[in-house]
C-alpha cells in the first residue's frame, strides 16, 4: 500500500497536477463562498473543458473543487449570516456570533484547519479502511436511515436558545415544505397547485438562500436605523489564540469521525453530518448552555464534518460505483466519459488512476490550507465594507445563484417569499436553522420509513427487530429526553 | 438539454454525445449540456416547449413517457419533434449474492404463492424497472397491483438494497449492474431480452415460460417548431455520431444495444410504447389517484404530510399558550424600510426578464444602497454597474448560465 502511495504521489506531485489541484482549490473555495452555485454544478461546467486532460489531472482538479467548496461555504456563514451551501448553515449559529464579537478569524481559521484536518483523515480513511467500510454501509438499510433521520431530527432539541415550541413549529414548518413535489414511492404529485416548477420541490439551496441571505438583508433594513452600535464592525485577529487550539483539535476529531461515517453512507449527505456533529460537541461541552453564543466548538466541529463527509463519500463512488451525493454523481459520469467505470474492478484494473487521486485528495487538502489561511485576513477586511454595499452584494450574489440553481425566475419569487416568513420569524424570536433540516429531512425521513413498511410488508417491529437500527433509535430517544431536560433545567 | 440533474443516466447519455460531437467534429457550432432536473424530465420537457428553439434538443427515454402519463403533465411527446431513437438496454433481475432463490423460476413461483412477501427494489415508481415487474405479474397471472415496489432514486442506489439484501429482488439496466454480478455481489436471475446477451450470461425470463421482452431505451427529441430543413440537418448529425468509433466504443462498455430509428419509424416506436405503457401503469394503478396500487406500508402518499400538518398545529398552539406566559422584548421595527426592501426585491424579480439582468440589477443595487445608506453617491453608482456588468459577464461567457438578457438581447 505504501508504494502504491508512493507512485500515486509521483502522478500527482508533478507540476501539472499541482497547477490543475491549486487552480480546483481556488475554483472551489469561490463557489462555496457564492450561495447557490455548489460544487456538482462546477464540476458539471467544467467536464467539456477537461476532455483534453488525463483522467488524473482532472480528478485532482475536481477533488480541490470538492473540498474547497465545502470549506468556502463557512466563509459567508461566519461573516454575514448567509451560507454558502446548505452544509454550512450549522456553522451560522456559533460562526456569526464569534463575528460580531470580534472573532470571525479565529472562526475562519477554525474552520480552514479543521478542513484540512478533517480532510486528511477522511483520505486516509479512504485508503485504508474503504473495502471493510463498504460491507457496513451495505449493512445499512431503509430501517437504519430511518432512525438515523430521527437521530439527527432529535438534534433540533439541542439548536439554539430559542423556546423549545417555536423550535419545534419551525421544524414542523421545514418537514412541510419538503413535502412539496413529487413523493418518490408511488410518484404523486403533493401540493403543487398545477404549477410545474414545484413538482421538483422547493431545492434546498434556494430555500437556504430565501430564509438566510433575504431574510438577513430584511432583518438589517428593520434594524439598522434602532440599533446604534453596529456591533460587527471589529474584525480583531485574524488567527487563533492558544486556547482557541486547544478547544478545537478534539472537535475537529469528532467531526471528523462523525462526517466520515455519515459521508460513507450514500442515503444521508453532508448536511446531516453538520448537524449530527453540533450536536455531539453541545453534548461534550461542559458548557452547553453557551452554544448559540458563539463558542468556537461549534464551529470547529460541523466545519470539519462537512469535509470528512465530502471524503466519506468518495468511498462507496471508488469502491462500487455508486453516487453518494451530487458532486460524486457528476463525477461518476466524469468517469463514465473517460471510459472508467469506478467500482468493484476500478482498484484491479485502475490502479494508478485510483492512487494518482487519492494522492491528489491529500494535495488538494494541503493546497486548500496554503490557500486559505493567508485569505483569513483578507476576508474579514469584508467586514469594513459599508453597509450599504454589503447588503447589496449579497443581494445580488443570493439572487444570481438562486437562478443559477434551475435558471429560473419562478425560484427567486420562493427566495423572495421564504426571505419575509424567515424575517417574520425572526421578528418573533423563531430559530431558522431547524426549517433547513426539515426541508433537507422530511423527504428522506418519509421515503426510508415507507420502504422500511414495504419491505416488513407492514410490521413496524422491523425498527426494533434491526439490531442496529435498534440501537439508533433507543440513542436517538435518550438525546431527546436529555435536550429537553438540559433545556427546563436552564 | 439533459432534463435530469447532474450525474443522472440521462445526463451521461447527453454529456456522451456532446463529447462525440466536438471531438467528431461533426457540428460547426459549439454544443453545451444544460441541465434540467426534476419530475422524471417532465420539467425539463416543459421547457424544451416553452423555449421552441430549434437549438435546443433534448435526451429523453422511457421513464419520461411514464413520468408524463403518471403525473398527468400538461405537456407530452406530442409536442416535440423526435429526432432519433440512440439506444436499447435490456432489463435484468437480481438477487443478493447470499439469496436462497438460485433461478428465476424458484423467485416466480413464490412470487405466485404470495406476492406481497417479495419486495423489488428498482428505479422511480413507473419507470423501466417498475413496468417490467408488471409485465411479469401480468405474465404470471399475478395482480399488478399487488407488487410490492420499492423505489429508489437510480440503479446505483438500487444496488446497494440488493447487495445488503433489504428487498428481495431488484430490477436495472443489464450494463448497470453487470460489475456488481461479476464481482459476485449480486446475482442476475433473468434478462428481459429475447437472446442471452452471452452464453455464460442470464437466462432470458422467456425461458421460464413467460412471454415478456422489455428494454430500457433513449431517443434525442427536439422542440415541435423544428422546420423539416433542420430535422434533417440535425438527424444526419446525429448519424454520423452513431458510425462514430467512439460511439461504439461507449455502446459496448455501457452493454447497451444498438438500436437506431429516425424519422416516422421513430414517432410510430414512441407512440407504440406509450400506448403499451399508459395499458400497463393503469393495471399498476399508477395513472388514476382513485384506483391507487396495495400499500403493504399502510402508508400512503398523504399520511407523512396529515402527520407534519398535525405536528404544526400541535406546536403553533405550544407557541400561542407560551406567548400568554410570557412576552419577550421585541426591537423597534422599522417596518418602512422593510417595506421598501421587500417592494424593490419584488420589482427586481418581475422586470428581471422584460428589462434583461444588466438593467435590472444595475437599477436594483443602486436603489439598495440608496436604501441602506440614505444617499446616492457616485461610489455606489459605480459600485452598481461594475458588479452587475461583472457577473453577467462571468454568468453568460465563463459559466454559460444564461441570465436573461431583456432589452440588449
Amino acid at each position: 500500500m505504501i508504494e502504491d502511495l508512493i507512485s500515486g504521489f509521483a502522478i500527482a506531485l508533478t507540476v501539472r497536477g499541482l497547477l490543475f489541484g491549486f487552480l480546483g482549490v481556488t475554483i472551489g473555495t469561490a463557489i462555496g463562498v457564492l450561495p447557490g452555485i455548489g460544487p456538482a454544478l462546477t464540476i458539471s461546467l467544467l467536464l467539456p473543458l477537461t476532455y483534453g486532460l488525463d483522467p488524473t489531472t482532472a480528478f485532482i482538479m475536481f477533488g480541490g473543487i470538492y473540498y474547497g467548496a465545502m470549506y468556502g461555504g463557512s466563509t459567508m456563514s461566519i461573516l454575514v449570516n448567509v451560507p454558502g451551501e446548505a452544509a454550512s448553515v450549522v456553522t451560522t449559529l456559533d460562526g456569526f456570533q464569534m463575528a460580531r464579537q470580534g472573532r470571525a478569524g479565529a472562526a475562519l481559521a477554525t474552520a480552514a484547519v479543521g478542513s484540512f484536518v478533517a480532510g486528511t483523515f477522511a483520505t486516509a480513511m479512504l485508503m485504508l479502511v474503504a473495502p471493510f467500510l463498504v460491507s457496513v454501509a451495505l449493512n445499512f438499510g431503509p430501517p437504519e436511515y430511518f432512525a438515523l433521520m430521527v437521530l439527527t431530527l432529535t438534534t433540533v432539541a439541542g439548536l439554539g436558545m430559542e423556546s423549545m415550541p417555536k423550535t419545534m413549529l419551525a421544524t414542523f414548518l421545514g418537514l412541510g415544505l419538503g413535502t412539496i413535489g413529487i413523493e418518490s414511492q408511488t410518484g404523486q404529485a403533493r401540493f403543487t397547485f398545477g404549477i410545474p416548477e414545484l413538482l421538483g420541490g422547493i431545492d434546498v439551496v434556494v430555500a437556504a438562500i430565501g430564509f438566510f441571505a433575504i431574510g438577513e438583508v430584511l432583518w438589517m433594513a428593520a434594524t439598522m436605523k434602532t440599533t446604534e452600535v453596529d456591533s460587527i464592525r471589529h474584525r480583531g485577529p485574524a488567527r487563533m489564540s492558544r486556547d482557541d487550539w486547544r478547544r478545537s483539535l478534539p472537535s475537529w476529531l469528532r467531526g471528523s469521525v462523525a462526517g466520515f461515517l455519515v459521508g460513507v453512507l450514500p442515503g444521508a449527505g453532508a448536511t446531516l453530518a453538520t448537524f449530527l456533529s453540533y450536536n455531539i460537541e453541545r453534548r461534550s461541552s461542559k458548557t452547553p448552555e453557551k452554544f448559540g453564543t458563539g463558542v468556537i466548538e461549534g464551529v470547529a466541529g460541523p466545519e470539519a464534518a462537512n469535509n470528512a463527509s465530502a471524503g466519506g463519500s468518495m468511498v462507496p463512488l471508488l469502491a462500487l460505483g455508486i453516487p453518494g451525493s451530487g458532486t460524486t454523481a457528476v463525477m461518476l459520469a466524469a468517469f463514465q466519459l473517460y471510459g472508467l467505470r469506478p467500482g468493484p474492478l476500478l482498484f484491479s484494473q485502475n490502479s494508478n488512476l485510483v492512487w494518482g487521486l487519492i494522492a491528489s485528495l491529500y494535495i488538494s487538502n494541503a493546497l486548500l490550507l496554503v490557500l486559505n489561511l493567508p485569505l483569513i485576513g483578507l476576508w474579514t477586511r469584508l467586514l469594513d465594507v459599508p453597509k450599504s454595499i454589503l447588503m447589496a452584494a449579497i443581494l445580488m450574489f443570493s439572487t444570481v445563484g438562486a437562478y443559477a440553481v434551475n435558471n429560473s425566475i419562478f425560484d427567486l419569487a420562493v427566495v423572495l417569499a421564504l426571505g419575509i416568513v424567515s424575517f417574520l420569524m425572526r421578528l418573533n424570536g423563531f430559530p431558522i436553522a431547524p426549517v433547513i433540516l426539515g426541508i433537507v429531512i422530511g423527504p428522506l425521513i418519509e421515503q426510508e420509513f415507507r420502504r422500511s413498511m414495504a419491505i416488513s410488508v407492514g410490521d413496524p417491529t422491523i425498527f426494533i427487530t434491526r439490531p442496529l437500527a435498534a440501537v439508533i433509535l433507543l440513542v436517538a430517544g435518550m438525546a431527546l429526553i436529555a435536550g429537553t431536560r438540559a433545556r427546563q433545567n436552564s | 438539454m439533459a432534463p435530469v440533474n447532474p450525474g443522472g443516466g440521462w445526463d451521461q447519455t447527453a454529456r456522451l454525445v456532446q463529447q462525440l460531437l466536438a471531438v467528431e467534429r461533426i457540428l460547426p457550432v459549439p454544443v453545451e449540456v444544460i441541465n434540467r432536473g426534476g419530475a422524471s424530465g417532465t420539467i425539463g420537457l416543459s421547457e424544451l416547449i416553452a423555449r421552441d428553439d430549434p437549438h435546443t434538443i433534448m435526451v429523453m427515454g422511457r421513464a419520461m413517457l411514464s413520468a408524463i402519463l403518471t403525473n398527468q403533465s400538461a405537456v407530452s411527446l406530442r409536442d416535440t419533434t423526435p429526432i432519433a431513437l440512440l439506444l436499447e438496454e435490456y432489463e435484468v433481475i437480481a438477487v443478493p449474492a447470499n439469496s436462497r432463490y438460485q433461478t428465476f423460476a424458484e423467485l416466480l413461483a413464490d412470487f405466485k404463492r404470495e406476492p406481497q412477501r417479495i419486495s423489488w427494489g428498482g428505479g422511480s415508481a413507473g419507470g423501466a424497472d417498475h413496468i417490467l415487474i408488471a409485465l411479469i405479474a401480468q405474465a404470471a397471472g399475478v395482480d399488478p397491483k399487488l407488487i410490492n415496489y420499492v423505489a429508489y432514486a437510480g440503479g446505483g442506489e438500487g444496488a446497494v438494497s440488493v447487495m445488503g439484501g433489504n428487498v428481495t429482488a431488484g430490477v436495472s439496466g443489464y450494463g448497470e449492474w453487470k460489475q456488481y454480478a461479476d464481482t459476485g455481489r449480486l446475482r442476475f436471475l433473468a434478462i428481459s431480452s429475447e437472446e442471452r446477451p452471452a452464453s455464460d450470461g442470464p437466462p432470458t425470463i422467456q425461458e421460464s415460460g413467460l412471454d415478456v421482452v422489455t428494454s430500457n431505451w433513449r431517443a434525442i427529441v427536439a422542440p415541435r417548431g423544428t422546420d423539416p430543413a433542420t430535422r434533417q440537418w440535425l438527424t444526419e448529425a446525429v448519424q454520423h455520431m452513431r458510425a462514430s468509433s467512439g460511439w461504439q466504443t461507449a455502446l459496448r462498455s455501457n452493454y447497451w444495444t444498438d438500436r437506431f430509428l429516425t424519422g416516422a419509424e421513430l414517432e410510430r416506436f414512441i407512440e407504440r410504447e406509450e400506448r403499451a405503457d399508459a395499458q400497463i401503469l393503469a393495471s399498476i394503478g399508477l395513472i388514476s389517484a382513485s384506483d391507487s396500487p396495495a400499500d403493504y406500508a399502510a402508508i400512503g402518499a398523504w399520511v407523512f404530510p396529515i402527520l407534519v400538518g398535525i405536528g404544526l398545529l400541535f406546536s403553533s398552539a405550544a407557541v400561542l399558550y407560551e406567548r400568554a406566559a410570557y412576552r419577550p422584548a421585541l426591537h423597534k421595527t422599522d417596518w418602512r424600510t422593510v417595506f421598501a426592501a421587500c417592494s424593490l426585491l419584488v420589482a427586481y424579480v418581475l422586470l428581471l426578464n422584460p428589462t434583461g439582468y444588466l438593467f435590472a440589477t444595475t437599477a436594483f443595487l443602486v436603489a439598495v444602497t440608496r436604501l441602506f445608506s440614505n444617499a446616492f453617491t457616485i461610489r455606489n453608482f459605480v459600485f452598481s454597474a461594475i458588479t452587475a456588468a461583472a457577473v453577467y459577464a462571468l454568468f453568460n461567457f465563463v459559466l454559460r448560465i444564461g441570465l436573461p438578457s431583456g432589452l440588449i438581447g
